[in-house]
């Protein structure tokens, strides 16, 4: 299922959070549009995984920092995994791909065996023609989370 | 790798030894039988350590990769033999923790050699063992924030270095080994990361169902 809502204008939330947020592609980290203040805020452990897999396909994830510091990492011991939502900003469709193809395997690797039908959740935040942001999330088994390019490329304008 | 590969071979040796294991893994098979087939497997583990090394000495990753796969089939099916015994011996709580060990081994080998055709049935069985032999579980899965972990593979800050834990280099499975944590929180869920985290309530024992001191 994919479903597509507004998002909190991702320049005024960084600067009010102190954070710095760099590249055409990085994770937000948790609580990014919800946090009462920066101290909530916290850098899911799949996305570190992800962005040293994505970086071998020749896409690198930038990481949100505040006053330079890297984010708290968080770990949870439960069978799921816990997908940043991936912000991006600049980047072609065959990049969008890349990291879809790149997300699904990683998610299939990590719950092969546990689970017989694998599932995901999984946002992507873009900015629209308008200027406004959007969250664009999927759910549901892992093939088909390639459904999430058509999507982004419609709120983009890309097509 | 296949199975059909001729026994005159270290390796086809190796799934000769895996298939008396299957043979052997059942509670009605003579401990003494079950014990012959964990010697094949304990034979099996040498002659694919040392096929590894030279694999790896060689600068073949992915072979050393695919023997890492047969490594941890073995000593899934060694703890499956294993859990047999303790379900002889009425060591429930043991039994149920060698058939998790199982499990977790027959996920690592599907993952590290997914084209394989053997592995997804270990999984399959072993998920089914858990359902016939032991009732519903629930969990503990614990939340924490990690300040300090290091890399199995290279030693280096995991946050830095190019290694992914559960992927497989060099004929070795990465680890993140967690050096420095602040446990967040303790939650009951239905499905953990390890499922040896079995939560206990009113002191029951979760495998006989009797009060702990009577449990056996």
């Amino acid at each position: 299922m994919i479903e597509v809502r507004d998002f909190v204008d991702v320049e005024d939330r960084s600067k009010a959070l102190g954070l710095s947020l760099l590249g055409d592609v990085t994770f937000l980290p948790r609580h990014f549009a919800d946090a009462g203040d920066a101290d909530m805020l916290v850098s899911e452990t799949d996305g570190l995984d992800l962005g040293k897999l994505l970086h071998d396909q020749g896409i690198d994830v930038g990481i949100a920092k505040r006053d330079g510091e890297t984010l708290p990492l968080i770990v949870e011991n439960d069978a799921f995994v816990h997908l940043p939502d991936l912000l991006i900003t600049g980047l072609g469709s065959a990049s969008v791909t890349v990291i879809l193809g790149v997300v699904a395997n990683y998610v299939y690797n990590r719950l092969v065996g546990m689970f017989s039908n694998p599932q995901v959740k999984f946002s992507i935040v873009t900015k629209a023609p308008d200027g406004g942001y959007k969250r664009i999330s999927y759910e549901g088994p892992v093939e088909g989370l390639s459904q999430l390019k058509d999507a982004i490329e419609n709120v983009a304008g890309t097509e | 790798m296949s199975q059909e590969q001729s026994s005159q071979d270290p390796i086809g040796a190796v799934f000769d030894s895996l298939a008396r294991a299957r043979r052997a893994s059942h509670l009605s098979v003579a401990a003494s039988v079950r014990d012959s087939a964990r010697g094949d497997l304990r034979a099996a583990a040498h002659t694919l350590e040392a096929t590894k090394a030279g694999l790896v000495a060689s600068g073949d990753e992915a072979g050393a990769n695919r023997i890492l796969a047969v490594e941890l089939a073995v000593n899934g099916w060694a703890l499956e033999l294993d859990m047999w015994d303790a379900l002889d011996e009425k060591r429930h709580e043991d039994a149920w923790n060698l058939l998790m060990q199982a499990q977790q081994q027959a996920n690592g080998a599907q993952r590290v050699d997914p084209v394989a055709p053997e592995y997804p049935f270990d999984v399959q069985h072993r998920l089914a063992l858990e359902c016939l032999l032991f009732p519903p579980q629930a969990f503990l899965s614990s939340g924490m924030v990690v300040h300090k972990a290091s890399c199995s593979i290279c030693g280096s800050d995991y946050d830095l270095c190019p290694h992914v834990k559960g992927y497989a280099y060099g004929g070795d499975m990465c680890v993140r080994c967690i050096e420095k944590a602040d446990l967040l929180e303790v939650s009951i869920v239905k499905d953990p990361a390890d499922k040896r985290c079995v939560a206990t309530f009113d002191g029951i024992d979760p495998f006989t169902l009797l009060p702990r001191d009577d449990a056996g």
